[in-house]
């Protein structure tokens, strides 16, 4: 199997589990942000291809299936990783953490830029649940840190192909 | 600009486009699938529509026949009066109602044009309406019973008292002059009789209200009930004499 071929089986499975966390949980009650990281993750260990063409039609099929307006999360998801990559070059990018910080701020950037293109009009989605935010970015990467870390002893690494 | 910035333009663009096109494109695309799909399951036929024309005519046709049929049985009760010899009529109907003389005078949509005359006798399937004073064209005047201009020779059905009808200021009619000696009930019919010359024998006037003596005190006076609602008289039978035709 192609890498290209997991890549895009690995993002339509997190799409339907994006999906069917957003249906049971909905999207403002903190359902877990798992299809950014997911896009991210492939990003740092597999290049820029899944950060962009990823983005574009896994946010195309969210939308379809959860009933937005089509291309609002693509470019939300687009425009997050892209911010977060480009806020983040300033760091040396040797950290292990490099890919958490990556993926929480593209998350945080995604639903912020989520927020501001599915409004009725700009900034009208802003409130306090915009709190909600963190703890739907937060959960996933906490777990994605404590699995390993409570198995292994070992945070995990993630490396460029 | 390096690809990875070109496909970052590219791909924003084609989600923003995806926002602005989406709604529309998915709307009719959709709206066009899904009749597409209701069609495998449900034909269009043309015969619907031809159904739904017929049975509008239909419906239609078929309150026309129902007011048809209403005054066919209205007409057929008018004419069993006139089932007699040397008597045709003509149906007219009533334009409208001069003010005064009690009720007023009744003006109908046929005249001296129709062999209307002044003289002729008119009817309702209740009984006995007036007579025309005045035909003139297409129209004619009808003078109702209860005019105190009117007077009718009148016979009751069971006692057979012979009386003339004539109506009062107020508009009721009395049947005066009765012989004292014959004895008429309330609730008898009161009939035209064949002593008038002007009426034809056996119409309907009236049923007897109350019977009570004279002012001389040598003959009877009835007060009748008259069979005609003058105040909703809306079509009239006017008969006509072949002769005179």
């Amino acid at each position: 199997m192609t890498g290209r071929l997991q890549g895009w089986l690995l993002i339509s499975l997190g799409v339907v589990v994006q999906f069917i966390l957003e249906t049971t949980l909905g999207r403002a009650a903190a359902a877990p942000a798992v299809l950014v990281p997911l896009l991210v993750y492939l990003s740092v260990s597999r290049g820029d291809y899944w950060s962009i063409e990823g983005a574009l039609w896994s946010g195309f099929a969210l939308d379809l299936l959860t009933h937005q307006t089509p291309g609002t999360s693509s470019l939300s998801m687009i425009l997050g990783i892209w911010l977060s990559g480009w806020l983040l070059k300033v760091t040396t990018g040797a950290a292990r953490m490099t890919f958490v910080a990556t993926a929480f701020a593209a998350s945080l950037f995604s639903d912020l830029f989520f927020i501001i293109l599915a409004s009725p009009s700009p900034g009208s989605g802003f409130g306090p649940d915009t709190l909600l935010i963190v703890p739907r970015i937060a959960f996933p990467l906490a777990l994605y840190l404590l699995v390993p870390l409570l198995l292994t002893g070992r945070l995990a690494e993630i490396g460029r192909e | 600009m390096n690809s990875r910035s070109r496909r970052l333009l590219w791909n924003s663009l084609a989600a923003l486009a995806m926002i602005l096109l989406g709604p529309p494109l998915l709307g009719t695309g959709g709206a066009i699938l899904g009749g597409r799909f209701a069609s495998m399951f449900f034909p269009p036929d043309d015969r619907d529509s031809d159904y739904l024309a017929l049975s509008v005519t239909l419906m239609l046709e078929n309150a026309q026949l129902r007011e048809m049929a209403a005054k066919s049985q209205l007409y057929r009760s008018m004419l069993s009066y006139t089932r007699m010899p040397d008597v045709t009529a003509v149906v007219g109907r009533v334009l409208y109602r001069s003010e005064g003389l009690v009720r007023g005078d009744m003006v109908i949509d046929r005249g001296s044009e129709n062999g209307v005359f002044p003289g002729a006798v008119c009817i309702t399937s209740r009984g006995l309406v007036g007579i025309v004073t005045a035909a003139e064209g297409p129209t004619s005047t009808v003078v109702p019973i209860t005019s105190p201009s009117i007077r009718v020779s009148c016979i009751t059905s069971i006692s057979g008292s012979l009386g003339i009808l004539r109506s009062s200021s107020g508009g009721d009619l009395i049947l005066e002059y009765v012989d004292a000696s014959s004895d008429p009930q309330p609730g008898e019919t009161v009939l035209t009789s064949r002593f008038g010359g002007v009426y034809p024998e056996g119409i309907v006037v009236g049923t007897v209200r109350e019977v009570s003596t004279g002012d001389p005190g040598l003959d009877l006076s009835l007060s009748v009930e008259p069979a005609v609602d003058f105040d909703r008289v809306g079509e009239v039978l006017v008969l006509i004499e072949e002769e005179r035709e």
